[in-house]
């Protein structure tokens, strides 16, 4: 593979990092990285009327570890449908919902997407997970280690015992490689384990006796506290039920007073809120919370979201919330598989069908791009369907079409479920995304909250992963022309990682390996000591393994690459 | 128009016939087909290297017939989403024979695997010979099995025949294996032979006759009651029959008709029926 100098002409760049909208000019990399003037001896690649944008940046898509697996197993009607045969460049795959690992990357980059995280990993299963992840080709990729029902962590709130509890969560992170601290759940799926629920944010985790609102305030002032790059990944409490949109509003204002000293940075995440934005107070009766939460959002700056929009149509549903998983099982009847990882958390995975047809997922639907349409800082709401649990991740082009159309909307919107049509506002929504805000949603804003400063923008020092979608803003009206807009976004023309041009017109031309992340917090030697000895023996008396087993090395990851806190 | 493909030289790699369809053929010349690329093995190889193509227009006639001469048990997919014509197989066929076929009309002279009619959404397919397991099912993991059309086949079939089955008919001359019509949602199976046993277990809907003796009836039914015939829908087969519905283990509503004259190990089940018929 060569990396090349690279000239790219006359595009049409939507770089909102560096606040560049729609201006027609040249992109130009040396070495694997952006520079500000033009190379000689460099490829020159014709990009006029083309929309020139950063390497996509998805911040919540489950795409390795152990639970996906698990859905790979269990869904060989889902591969059947989707088959890829091998060229002499890439490898053979199947796929819809939940595709091989190399699939995944490709299909990924075809989309012009070149950085991915896995966003919940058990620290125990986490070596699964970096061992998929090394399988994903050309992406760049990192996981969110679990932490919301980790007994060590609630043992430690319960004794009080902060600095320990610290320094156990950045040797966490340090040991099992993982980029930042997911809450799924607080405290909820280990109830569940003990056959009781958690409904609210005040109620005690069984045996523990903690909250789970003391489990995100201790989780988020750690995190802050070891300036790691990305704030705490929160699923909250009480998933999927009617009326949760108060638990999703209460779980960030829980936070709210730590806020004060990090200059206007969010400093919590709460994901795939589509699937805890919900009103009502039955099955009959929910409707969208989306209203409530954008309106918080719009008030409150602490806070940042993702969508987690659901496409209609057949997916496997995964997350590390045994106990929604038991509930959509019963809900929906279908094959159901659970597990429990000891000591930290547990998993289901359920197939799903979303339907036009059913009033809950319609209402669904709305929710999502409700959310997406009323915050009204694009930075703070980033694009996802959570895939799979919404939607394969292949579904994003449709996503884009419509928030940037309302036609495409009004479209589906008289398709659905007519009670759920009438429930919903979103009919009487107007606003339609511009491609500046479609590359804040989908690249500059995710890639902002992950801290990766050398990403998302095409900036001299970045690095030069660059998308090249085949759509002229001058010619194509987006909120006409929605399908266009689909197909451009569907099929990159170019998709630039590194320099190297691993995507031509749709198909894969190059298969280099992305790095992984990783985040290193500073902790210091003496600390390390006193906190080896002290979870050495609990070590022994909970896991089945050896703690010497339990961190991975380094040199493990095909090819690591170790972050500095940097906030 | 009758195409007709002699397969002179087997092959011992497995051959993924899915392109010839009657749809895909219509129009194009005995050279043209000859030319058409199908997976034998791992490779995309010519139809001409393994079969002989001849064209036999008759006439005015556009309607598309495929025969295939020749034992080709390890070429699979052969009818695969067919929507119309005919196809004969000459020969004994493969898996997945009729796979998702949505109409038409295939024949086989001898045997097939497994998979048979799996998905099948309507038009019809006869086997003369006998049928592998999972004829009519749906694909492993799904839940979609056979939901139109009718398979027939004149010998036996193997193990969960009908299986996750929706609609249509499963005509079956011989013997079927175990598990008959296991998570069977509506449709009607009619077997000839004998079964021996656990019959339409999970099933929530559909019909189930078994003309021959049957060793065992899972303890999840109930015996409703004694019919002088075995409604099919479809069919109706005059005869005795104890009813048997289930299965209770899903609040199932299927029925099962067991032949009263060839299971008098059933007697048992009479002094619970309320009235006689």
């Amino acid at each position: 593979m060569k990396m090349r100098d690279l000239n790219i002409r006359n595009g049409v760049v939507y770089d909102p990092l560096n606040r560049i909208d729609g201006e027609r000019m040249d992109i130009y990399v040396r070495g694997g990285r952006i520079v500000e003037t033009p190379v000689k001896d460099a490829e020159e690649i014709n990009a006029s009327h083309m929309v020139v944008m950063p390497g996509g940046v998805d911040i919540h898509s489950h795409i390795a570890g152990t639970k996906v697996n698990v859905g790979r197993l269990m869904r060989p009607e889902d591969h059947f449908k989707d088959v890829l045969p091998r060229t002499g460049i890439r490898r053979a795959g199947v796929g819809h919902s939940v595709p091989t690992t190399y699939v995944t990357g490709y299909r990924y980059v075809e989309m012009g997407y070149t950085t991915v995280f896995e966003p919940a990993s058990p620290p125990l299963k986490t070596r699964h997970t970096h061992e998929e992840l090394d399988e994903t080709p050309i992406v760049d990729k990192g996981c969110f280690p679990l932490m919301g029902n980790n007994w060590f962590i609630m043992d430690y709130i319960r004794e009080n015992k902060y600095e320990e509890c610290r320094d156990y969560v950045a040797w966490l992170l340090e040991a099992v490689k993982g980029y930042a601290v997911k809450i799924v759940n607080p405290g909820g799926v280990e109830a569940w384990a003990w056959g009781k629920y958690i409904t609210h944010l005040d109620e005690p985790v069984p045996r523990f006796e903690v909250t789970p609102r003391e489990i995100i305030r201790w989780l988020c002032r750690i995190n802050l506290e070891l300036k790691n790059p990305h704030p705490i990944h929160v699923h909250t409490n009480n998933m999927a039920k009617p009326g949760n949109y108060e638990t999703t509003i209460e779980t960030m204002d829980s936070v709210k007073d730590m806020a004060s000293n990090t200059d206007g940075k969010p400093i919590i995440h709460v994901t795939h809120v589509q699937f805890t934005g919900r009103s009502g107070t039955s099955w009959v009766n929910v409707g969208s919370g989306a209203p409530e939460i954008a309106d918080y959002l719009n008030k409150n700056r602490h806070a940042e979201i993702d969508v987690g929009q659901i496409v209609f149509g057949d997916t496997t549903t995964m997350t590390a919330d045994g106990s929604f998983q038991f509930l959509l099982h019963l809900l929906s009847g279908n094959k159901w598989a659970n597990s429990d990882v000891e000591v930290e958390t547990g998993a289901g995975v359920v197939p799903f069908r979303y339907r036009r047809g059913n009033y809950v997922n319609a209402v669904q639907w709305g929710i999502g791009l409700e959310l997406a349409l009323l915050v009204k800082d694009p930075w703070r709401v980033h694009m996802t369907t959570d895939h799979p649990n919404g939607g394969p991740f292949t579904e994003y082009p449709k996503v884009i079409s419509w928030l940037m159309s309302k036609k495409s909307r009004k479209r589906l919107l008289g398709k659905i479920n007519s009670t759920a049509r009438r429930r919903l506002t979103l009919g009487d929504i107007d606003r339609e995304y511009s491609l500046y805000e479609v590359a804040m949603v989908t690249r500059a804003a995710q890639a902002r909250s992950l801290g990766l400063t050398w990403k998302g923008h095409l900036g001299p020092g970045a690095d030069a992963d660059i998308a090249i979608y085949n759509l002229n803003p001058k010619q194509v009206d987006p909120s006409k022309d929605y399908l266009k807009v689909r197909k451009a976004f569907k099929k990159a023309a170019y998709t630039i990682k590194d320099g190297v041009i691993v995507c031509k017109d749709g198909e894969i031309v190059e298969t280099p390996l992305g790095r992984t992340y990783w985040v290193k917090p500073p902790l210091p030697e003496e600390s390390l000591e006193s906190l080896a000895s002290n979870i050495s023996g609990r070590f022994k008396e909970y896991y089945t393994v050896e703690m010497d087993n339990y961190v991975i090395d380094e040199g493990y990851l095909a090819n690591p690459q170790a972050v500095a806190p940097a906030r | 128009m009758e195409y007709v493909l002699k397969y002179y030289k087997p092959t011992r790699l497995p051959l993924d016939l899915s392109p010839l369809s009657p749809e895909a053929l219509e129009g194009k010349s005995a050279g043209e087909v000859a030319e058409m690329k199908v997976y034998a093995g791992k490779r995309m190889i010519e139809l001409s290297r393994f079969f002989n193509v001849e064209l036999r227009a008759s006439g005015e006639d556009q309607h598309v017939k495929i025969t295939i001469v020749g034992d080709l048990r390890n070429a699979r997919r052969i009818g695969c989403e067919m929507k119309g014509g005919e196809m004969r197989v000459v020969g004994n066929g493969g898996i997945y024979l009729g796979e998702r076929m949505k109409g038409g009309v295939i024949t086989v002279e001898g045997d097939v695997d497994s998979w048979t009619g799996s998905g099948m959404r309507g038009g019809s397919i006869t086997i003369n010979g006998s049928a592998g397991d999972f004829l009519g099912a749906s694909y492993r993991g799904s839940r979609e099995g056979m939901s139109g059309g009718v398979i027939q086949v004149n010998g036996s079939i193997g193990c969960e025949g009908g299986a996750w089955m929706k609609g249509g008919l499963i005509h079956v001359k011989g013997s079927a294996g175990p598990f008959l019509g296991v998570h069977m949602q509506g449709g009607s199976i009619l077997v000839e032979g004998n079964c021996p046993g656990r019959v339409g277990a999970g099933m929530i809907g559909g019909r189930i006759a078994v003309l021959g003796k049957m060793l065992n009836l899972l303890p999840s039914f109930t015996v409703d009651s004694v019919r002088t015939h075995a409604d099919l829908g479809a069919v109706k087969v005059e005869g005795g029959f104890y009813m048997f519905t289930g299965d209770n283990n899903e609040q199932g509503q299927g029925r099962i008709y067991v032949s009263k004259d060839e299971n008098p190990h059933f007697a048992w089940c009479e002094k619970y029926l309320g009235r006689w018929e």
